[in-house]
C-alpha cells in the first residue's frame, strides 16, 4: 500500500515537473522535413487582363442591381479577373467538377408535406412595409 | 486590461458545484470588465446582459436544485451572422441591422439547451467578406494582444470579435463560421485554439450563408478541452439541415495515449510559399522536429494544387455569393430603402444603400463569371481545380495520418499596413493555408504555440480525413499542453 503510494506521488512529482518544463523552441534534434527555401508555385503565374466592354457592364449592373461607381467598379472587375484567370494555366483535362464535398453521401429529403403554421408573424416581422400585417408590399 | 479566469470549461463547472464561484455573480462581473475592456477592443455588435444576467440566474437555481446541465453558467459569445431569436443578427451590414430573428441556429440553439449563455453577438466582416474583422458597419475590432491599441493589430477575420472575445477572457467559446479560414484566421492571430469540423458534422442552419458549398461553423475556445467539449455539444444530424451529415454523432474522447510510434505526419511543402516570416517558419520545423522526437514518422510531401486554392475560392465565393445575395431586395425582411417608383428601382436603391463596396463588387464579379459565354471558362474550371485540390488531399492521407503546416504567415499585422491592400489581396495572403481544407470538406483546427518577437501569437494548424476528429483533437492537445501557451495569458 505505501509502495503503492509512493508511487504514485512520484508519478506525481514527475507529472508536475514534466508540466513546468518550459518547451526548447531552439533545439533541432533530427534533419528537418520541414523545407527551409520558399516553394514556388509550379503552374505558371501568367494572367490575361481582359477589357470590360460598355454593353458587360451594362448587362452586369442590370443583373447585379448593386448601383456601383463605375468606374471604380470596372477597375475592381478588371483585377479579380485577372486574379481569377491564373487557374486557366492549369491542366483540367478529363477532371470533373466538384460541387459539393457530399457528393458521395445521399443528403435527406423531406416529405412535401407542411411542418410548421400559424407563424404569419413571425415571417412578417421582418419586413419594413407589410399591408395590413397579412401582406408584404412591392412598390405599385 | 485585466482577464477573466484561464479555467476551462470543467474546472469553471467545478467550481459551480462547489459553490465557490457563483455563475449570476460571474456573469455581473464578466459584464460589468466587457463594458470597460470593450472600448478599446470593439469586439461586439450587440451585448445580452439582461438576458444573460437572467439565464446565470437559472443556471444557478438549476444547480443549486442539483439539475445542472452541462454547460450551466458558461458564457460563451456567437458571431453575427449566427441567427439568435429575438436578438438582432446583423452579418455587420447595414443590409440586416434591423433584422431580428425569429429562430436560433441551430448550433446556438443547443449551446442554449445545454446551459450556456450568451454575452453578445460578435464583430465581422461585412456578411464574413474578409480577413480581418474591419470592413463592419460597427467598425474594426482590435487585437487583444496589440502592443499600443492607438497603433493596433488586426485580430484577423472573418470572425475577429470571437477569437478576440475568447482571448480577452469576455466568454469561455465563441461560435464562428469559416467558409476559407474565418475561424482558424483570427484564432491564430489571437492566440487560442480555432476548429473547422468536417463539412456536414454542425449544421448550418441558421448560419447566414456565404458560400454554402464550404461555410461551416467554428468554434474558438481558449483550450483543445473547451473546444471538444462544445464540439461535443453542438454537433450531429439536423432536419433543418440536409447537407448535414445522417449518421448519428458520437461524443468524441480524447485519446488517451497517441500511438505516435504508428502516427504518419505529412508536411506539405507548398506550405512555405512566399510571405511566410522565419518566425513561422521556426515554429513550424520546431514542431515537426518535437513530433518526430516523440516518435512519430514525418514526411515531406507535396501538395501541387495548394497554390491554387485561393484563385479557386475567389472564383466560386464571388460567383456563390452573386447567387445567395438575390435574396436581399427589400422587400421581405432587412433594409429597405425609400424608392417606390418601380420594384426594379426599390431593389437597385435597396441594395445600392446597403451592401458595402465589397460585397457590391464580389456581387458583380459573381455576376461576370456567371455570364453564360463565362460560365464554362470561369466557374465550371475553378470546380474542376477544386476537385485536383481535393484530391491532393485524398493522396496525401493515403500515406499520412495529419498534416502539419503554419495557419497564418505571419503574427498578426499591424491595422494601418493591413488597410493598404484591397481586400482581395488581403484574403489572398491571408487564407493560403486555411483555405484548401475548405475545398475538401475536411476537419482542421489551429492552435497557438509560441509568442514572436512582437510578443504576439504564432500558430501551427492541423489537418486531417473527414471525421479524424479524435486524433486531430488528441494530437492538439498534446501539442498544447508541450507548449503550454496558456501560461502566456497568466503572464499579461
Amino acid at each position: 500500500m505505501l509502495t503503492r503510494n509512493l508511487k504514485n506521488l512520484i508519478q506525481l512529482r514527475t507529472f508536475c515537473s514534466s508540466k513546468k518544463k518550459i518547451f526548447d523552441w531552439k533545439e533541432i534534434k533530427f534533419k528537418t522535413k520541414v523545407p527551409q527555401e520558399t516553394v514556388k508555385s509550379q503552374f505558371s503565374e501568367k494572367t490575361e487582363r481582359i477589357k470590360i466592354t460598355e454593353n458587360e457592364i451594362f448587362l452586369l449592373e442590370k443583373l447585379s442591381l448593386v448601383d456601383l461607381e463605375r468606374k471604380e467598379a470596372v477597375k475592381v472587375l478588371e483585377d479579380s479577373i485577372e486574379f481569377a484567370s491564373k487557374i486557366h494555366n492549369i491542366n483540367t483535362e478529363n477532371v470533373e467538377p466538384l460541387y459539393t464535398v457530399l457528393e458521395n453521401y445521399q443528403l435527406t429529403l423531406r416529405d412535401d408535406k407542411v411542418t410548421d403554421g400559424n407563424i404569419k408573424k413571425d415571417v412578417l416581422r421582418n419586413a419594413v412595409k407589410t399591408e395590413e400585417d397579412t401582406y408584404f408590399i412591392a412598390p405599385k | 486590461m485585466s482577464r477573466l479566469t484561464t479555467l476551462s470549461i470543467k474546472q469553471l463547472s467545478r467550481k459551480f458545484d462547489e459553490k465557490s464561484i457563483c455563475p449570476k455573480e460571474l456573469t455581473i462581473k464578466t459584464f460589468s470588465r466587457i463594458k470597460e475592456d470593450n472600448k478599446k477592443l470593439n469586439v461586439f455588435t450587440a451585448l445580452t446582459e439582461d438576458h444573460a444576467i437572467r439565464k446565470a440566474g437559472e443556471s444557478a437555481m438549476r444547480i443549486n436544485d442539483g439539475k445542472k446541465l452541462p454547460l450551466d453558467g458558461i458564457l460563451v459569445s456567437v458571431k453575427d451572422n449566427f441567427c439568435t431569436k429575438s436578438v438582432p443578427t446583423t452579418c455587420a451590414s447595414k443590409m440586416l441591422k434591423n433584422f431580428t430573428p425569429t429562430y436560433n441556429a441551430t448550433v446556438y440553439d443547443k449551446l442554449e439547451k445545454a446551459g450556456a449563455i450568451l454575452v453578445g453577438k460578435t464583430n465581422l466582416d461585412e456578411f464574413g467578406m474578409g480577413s480581418g474583422c474591419i470592413d463592419s458597419i460597427f467598425g474594426s475590432s482590435k487585437n487583444f494582444w496589440s502592443e499600443d491599441y492607438n497603433n493596433p493589430r488586426i485580430c484577423g477575420g472573418s470572425s475577429g470579435g470571437s477569437a478576440t472575445s475568447v482571448a480577452a477572457g469576455f466568454c469561455m467559446a465563441s461560435l464562428g463560421s469559416d467558409t476559407g479560414g474565418s475561424t482558424r484566421n483570427p484564432a491564430s492571430y489571437c492566440g487560442v485554439v480555432g476548429f473547422k469540423p468536417t463539412y456536414g458534422l454542425l449544421s448550418r442552419h441558421g448560419l447566414i450563408p456565404l458560400v454554402n458549398s464550404m461555410d461551416v461553423p467554428g468554434i474558438l475556445t481558449k483550450s483543445v478541452d473547451d473546444c471538444l467539449q462544445i464540439f461535443n455539444t453542438i454537433a450531429g444530424p439536423d432536419k433543418l439541415d440536409s447537407t448535414t451529415i445522417k449518421k448519428p454523432f458520437n461524443p468524441i474522447e480524447l485519446l488517451k495515449q497517441i500511438d505516435f510510434k504508428n502516427l504518419k505526419v505529412g508536411i506539405p511543402r507548398e506550405y512555405n510559399c512566399e510571405g511566410l516570416t522565419s518566425e513561422v517558419l521556426e515554429a513550424w520545423t520546431k514542431m515537426a522536429d518535437f513530433l518526430e522526437e516523440n516518435g512519430a514518422q514525418i514526411h515531406e510531401i507535396s501538395m501541387p494544387y495548394t497554390t491554387s486554392s485561393i484563385f479557386v475560392y475567389s472564383i466560386l465565393n464571388q460567383c456563390e455569393v452573386s447567387s445567395n445575395f438575390s435574396r436581399y431586395d427589400g422587400i421581405e425582411y432587412g433594409h429597405r430603402a425609400d424608392d417606390e417608383t418601380s420594384t426594379e428601382n426599390l431593389y437597385a436603391k435597396t441594395r445600392a444603400e446597403g451592401f458595402n463596396n465589397v460585397v457590391k463588387n464580389r456581387i458583380f464579379a459573381g455576376n461576370y463569371f456567371l455570364l453564360r459565354k463565362n460560365y464554362d471558362k470561369y466557374f465550371l474550371k475553378a470546380l474542376k481545380v477544386r476537385r485536383l485540390v481535393s484530391d491532393d488531399f485524398s493522396k496525401a492521407f493515403k500515406n499520412v495520418d495529419l498534416l502539419l503546416t503554419p495557419t497564418t504567415l505571419s503574427d498578426a499585422p499591424l491595422l494601418n499596413e493591413f488597410v493598404k491592400n484591397h481586400n482581395r489581396d488581403q484574403c489572398a495572403v491571408q487564407d493560403f493555408c486555411t483555405c484548401p481544407a475548405n475545398m475538401a470538406g475536411i476537419p482542421s483546427i489551429t492552435i497557438p504555440v509560441k509568442l514572436s518577437s512582437n510578443k504576439l501569437p504564432i500558430s501551427l494548424q492541423l489537418m486531417g480525413p473527414n471525421f479524424s476528429e479524435q486524433l486531430l483533437f488528441s494530437t492538439a492537445k498534446f501539442i498544447e499542453d508541450s507548449v503550454d501557451f496558456l501560461s502566456n495569458y497568466h503572464k499579461m
